[in-house]
């Protein structure tokens, strides 16, 4: 406690010595994406109250948390700088950086997990594999805005030449030339779905399938993986460009400077986070890719 | 502590009320304890069946609402929200199964991660057989419920819900929940008792207390009557009984005063007869000693003399005798109401301080005593006794014949002669006896010589009761020898008493035989006497003289006496003397006052073989007639007639010549001179005795000379 004191007095002092910027009265917003507010809300608030708190030298008076239903408003939110920080999957990051021209901050770990992957996988009794065997077959994704089960196989297998197909629901008429995929909500019914049957294939990103809580070993057992994805950033962190330059440098030192063993706590509620790191040289590139693919896939 | 009534009342009705209480406890315990062992199973049945309802409602509310939740998931295929709506469940120990499953039976859902029994036949896992795998229905077991629900989506059924609740926790909690019901009833039925126990106890004690106050109050009356009749038992005559009610405890109290009247009454009367002389309603011996000490106290107190006027009625016995106690007792009666009318006038010529208190007791017999509190002068004393005498000097007339009384009186007083009322009653007494004897009709002041006089009698009397009870010792008989005149002849003897005093020596009959003659001695006197004379003559004297003829002297006295006269018949016969060897001696004068009781008597004596003979004849007043008559069989002729002859010669002659008429045989006694002899002898006299043939000797010198051959004196 004490030396964190000591290191938010070290970085008020040099701040107010050497930007001898005005200091303004200013509210800390973080922000994300939401299909379950109350849970993301309690994942979040702790942090930005912390930040807010310990920013209060480059004019932050309080934190506070504002949830977006769908990434449009947030990108304008960002862009207007009525958000200044978001914690995203790679996905948002990459469509936040170009079109609200978010800054990407830290990379994030989460529950661990520095980078994450995608699996495809199907029941060990299924014929299918390869990616191939899933032409004129169901996939089950989790929901179109989850990055590893959803958009980085699409992306994946679509760079790879197969074509897909959207269905309403399991029992839906199938394309027998594409990929047809569902959406299974999420990561559980993904498994079940997979496992009972009712889908060719699923895709759980390796993070899902390494947890015994998420995938049990009994039900894994019955699974056969059959395609891996190249590893991506698990999380990133992002600041509006409408965010003082100091107040941003300042929040990237204040992240970096924690300690998950003195903050466990604090970081383990902000979303299992253990630890942040400075982003990799090939961020920008890989939310290039990312967001390069997406406008190919949405026009 | 004594039994009272109220007590024993209270305490019987205490009882009775705490054996109605406990009576009333018990039944109501009783019925506590029914009505709380059926409210007990009643509860437990309702609260059994209530919670059974209540689960039954519970898990069909439950699967119906966790069906309608599930449509959109059913619907998706949604295994997550499946999971989720089920979740709960999952977590509950008493479900013990959850199966979706399509109208096939397929299993869509069981409830847990990996959906273990996935699309497999639901009725191959349902623990009941079901006919319609469609159907949704409550199946229930002894510790399971089935409860089955349709999802539907619209009016579509999609699929069915079954949930198999485990209800044992359910009926444990329900068998808990009756047993802390059936506790609390415990505990209730506890606190009832403990109340009702109290309630009883209180209400018991309190009822204890009225019925203790109510007896108590109840019976007061009584204890008012008791205290009242101690108090009049100990001598408060003031108390009444009577209580001013109209119960039964006025009645009692009225009872009670009436009893006390007439108990004062009687008492009163009693009194009167105790202290009254019933004859002459004079005061009595009790009321002359009470009032005697009375006047003692107050003469002590007040520095005054009391005297005491003894007076005893001369030759009243004569009249008692001659004319019979009626008139006897109408002559005390005359000398009382004589005497009382003297008292009154007494006092108004001689001045007495409390003339009231001067008193005339009767003390018994012919004896009246006369208390004269406060005099100043013994002349006045003597002034009283004279007129005493005078009032009874003159004749009483009664039933028409005049009969003549005196008195004698005897005086004394407080305190110069006597300071006690027994010493100056004794002196009074004494002072009379010594008036009587100095000539009757006289009155003596009491001197202290009289008193030694009466000492010595006294003393003698007791000394010859003792001698008596020694016998032998100091009573013993002399025989003075009886001689034949004709030829000199010792022909009998005389047996006289004799009595060894201890301190005074030898002592003759003639001094003894009349102070004991009105006593009780008189009788084993008599036959002591006679015993001895009988026992000497048949054992000592017959055996060498069988002619000889005893003669022992009979007191006057023993003819008044028929008890005793009797007892000398049974004597003489008893012995069976030979006739004539006995002679009873009777002097002349005893024999004469006692003429008519006196016949009978000397019959039957003469009958037993004994002589009677006439002692110191020519002394009494002998009727001529009455000697004719009398069994008599001798004379014998006074001393007095024979030692002086110078004037007696023509006395002598009459009474020998009147022996001849009457063929009696005479002896002359008191012979001392040879000239005595010679006239005795010439006059005519059978037989003589005196100093000059042998003076009274003992029984063996009797017998030495009896037995001197040709005995010649």
């Amino acid at each position: 406690m004490i030396i964190r004191i000591f290191k938010t007095c070290l970085v008020s002092l040099l701040l107010s010595l050497f930007s001898m910027q005005p200091v303004f009265a200013q509210t800390l917003v973080i922000a994300q994406l939401s299909d379950r507010p109350k849970k993301d809300l309690k994942q979040l608030r702790p942090m930005v109250e912390y930040a807010a708190a310990e920013l209060a030298a480059v004019g932050i008076t309080e934190g506070r948390v504002k949830l977006f239903e769908d990434t449009e408003s947030l990108i304008t939110a960002v862009r207007n700088g009525d958000v200044h920080w978001v914690t995203e999957t790679p996905y948002t990051a990459a469509r936040l950086v170009h079109e609200a021209g978010a800054i990407p901050l830290l990379m994030k770990w989460k529950s661990g997990q520095k980078r994450y992957q995608t699996f495809i996988y199907t029941h060990k009794d299924s014929s299918i594999n390869s990616l191939a065997d899933l032409k004129g077959k169901r996939i089950a994704f989790e929901h179109d805005d989850s990055f590893s089960s959803y958009f980085l196989p699409r992306m994946v297998m679509e760079k790879a030449g197969y074509r897909f197909n959207a269905i309403e629901n399991i029992g839906s008429e199938l394309e027998p030339d594409k990929i047809n995929y569902v959406f299974s909500r999420n990561e559980k019914n993904n498994l079940l779905w997979t496992h009972k049957q009712l889908v060719e294939a699923g895709a759980l990103n390796n993070g899902d399938w390494q947890n015994p809580k998420r995938v049990p070993e009994s039900l894994k057992s019955d699974l056969r993986i059959i395609y891996k994805t190249e590893l991506y950033p698990r999380a990133l962190e992002l600041v509006s460009p409408k965010l003082d330059p100091t107040v941003s440098s300042a929040l990237k030192e204040l992240l970096l400077g924690l300690d998950y063993e003195e903050d466990r706590d604090l970081m383990k509620r902000y979303e299992k986070t253990t630890g942040f790191e400075e982003p990799i040289a090939e961020l920008p590139e890989l939310l290039e890719e990312i967001y390069s693919y997406r406008k190919a896939g949405t026009e | 502590m004594k039994s009272s009534l109220a007590r024993r009342y209270g305490f019987i009705l205490a009882v009775t009320t705490t054996l109605v209480g406990c009576v009333v406890l018990l039944v109501n315990l009783y019925f506590l304890e029914r009505y709380s062992q059926e409210s007990v199973i009643a509860g437990k049945h309702h609260i059994s069946q209530l919670v059974e309802a209540e689960k039954i409602n519970d898990a069909e509310l439950m699967v119906s609402t966790l069906a309608s939740n599930l449509d959109v998931a059913v619907y998706h295929q949604d295994f997550s929200a499946m999971q989720e709506i089920l979740e709960p469940l999952q977590r509950e120990d008493h479900i013990t199964y959850m199966y979706i499953h399509d109208l096939e039976g397929r299993i869509i859902h069981d409830g847990t991660t990996d959906i273990q029994s996935y699309n497999q036949q639901v009725s191959s896992l349902l623990p009941y057989a079901i006919e319609n795998i469609s159907d949704s229905t409550t199946e229930q077991s002894k510790q399971h419920l089935y409860v089955s629900a349709p999802i539907t989506v619209g009016n579509t059924t999609l699929a069915l819900l079954r949930i198999g609740v485990n209800f044992q926790g359910v009926n444990e909690e329900v068998e808990l929940l009756s047993n802390q019901f059936e506790e609390e009833a415990n505990h209730l039925r506890s606190s009832i008792l403990l109340y009702t126990f109290i309630a009883i106890s209180i209400l018991l004690l309190i009822t204890t207390l009225i019925v203790f106050l109510f007896s108590r109050n109840l019976f007061l009356p009584i204890q008012t009557l008791v205290d009242r009749c101690y108090r009049y038992a100990e001598g408060d005559k003031a108390v009444h009984f009577n209580l001013s009610r109209n119960d039964e405890f006025g009645v009692l109290g009225n009872a009670l005063q009436k009893m006390k009247e007439s108990v004062t009454a009687s008492q009163q009367q009693i009194e009167r007869l105790a202290y009254q002389d019933p004859l002459t309603l004079l005061p009595n011996r009790r009321m002359f000693n009470e009032e005697l000490e009375a006047m003692l106290k107050w003469a002590k107190a007040n520095d005054q003399k009391v005297a005491l006027l003894f007076i005893d009625l001369d030759y009243f016995k004569q009249v008692n005798d001659f004319a019979g106690h009626d008139v006897g007792d109408q002559l005390l009666c005359d000398v009382a109401e004589r005497l009382s009318s003297l008292l009154s006038e007494v006092t108004q010529f001689i001045e007495l301080p409390i003339p009231e208190k001067l008193m005339l007791s009767r003390l018994g017999g012919d004896e009246f005593v006369m208390i004269a509190p406060g005099f100043t002068e013994p002349e006045n004393l003597s002034v009283i006794a004279s007129s005493i005498e005078e009032v009874l000097e003159e004749a009483f007339e009664i039933n028409g014949e005049r009969h003549h009384i005196s008195a004698s009186i005897g005086i004394t007083h407080y305190p110069e002669q006597a300071q006690e009322m027994t010493e100056l009653l004794k002196q009074a007494d004494i002072a009379m006896y010594a008036a009587k004897h100095s000539g009757r009709n006289r009155h003596r002041f009491y001197e202290p010589e009289m008193n030694s006089e009466v000492i010595e009698k006294i003393q003698i009397t007791s000394g010859i009761r003792r001698a008596l009870e020694k016998g032998e010792e100091q009573l013993f008989l002399t025989y003075q020898p009886i001689v034949n005149l004709k030829n000199g002849h010792i022909v009998g003897a005389e047996a006289l008493l004799r009595w060894t005093h201890p301190q005074q020596g030898l002592i003759p009959q003639d001094y003894f035989i009349p102070l004991i003659e009105k006593t009780e001695l008189l009788a084993p006197m008599t036959l002591w006497v006679l015993e001895q004379a009988c026992h000497d003559l048949i054992s000592n004297i017959y055996p060498v003289s069988k002619e000889f003829k005893l003669s022992v002297n009979i007191s006057g006295a023993v003819l008044k006496n028929r008890v005793l006269c009797h007892k000398i018949t049974e004597l003489l016969k008893n012995k069976e003397l030979p006739n004539h060897c006995l002679h009873i001696e009777i002097t002349e004068t005893s024999m004469m006052e006692n003429i008519e009781d006196c016949y009978d008597t000397l019959c039957e004596w003469k009958e037993t073989g004994v002589d009677i003979w006439i002692d110191d004849f020519g002394t009494g007043y002998s009727s001529l007639g009455y000697l004719h008559k009398l069994p008599i069989d001798g004379l014998k002729i006074d001393r007095s007639f024979v030692e002086d002859r110078s004037n007696t010669h023509s006395v002598i002659e009459t009474i020998i010549a009147l022996g001849r008429s009457l063929k009696l045989e005479i002896i002359s006694e008191g012979i001392e001179t040879e000239e005595q002899k010679q006239y005795i002898t010439e006059m005519g006299s059978d037989y003589g005795q005196g100093y000059l043939f042998a003076k009274p000797n003992t029984l063996p010198s009797l017998i030495e000379q009896i037995t001197e051959p040709e005995t010649t004196v």
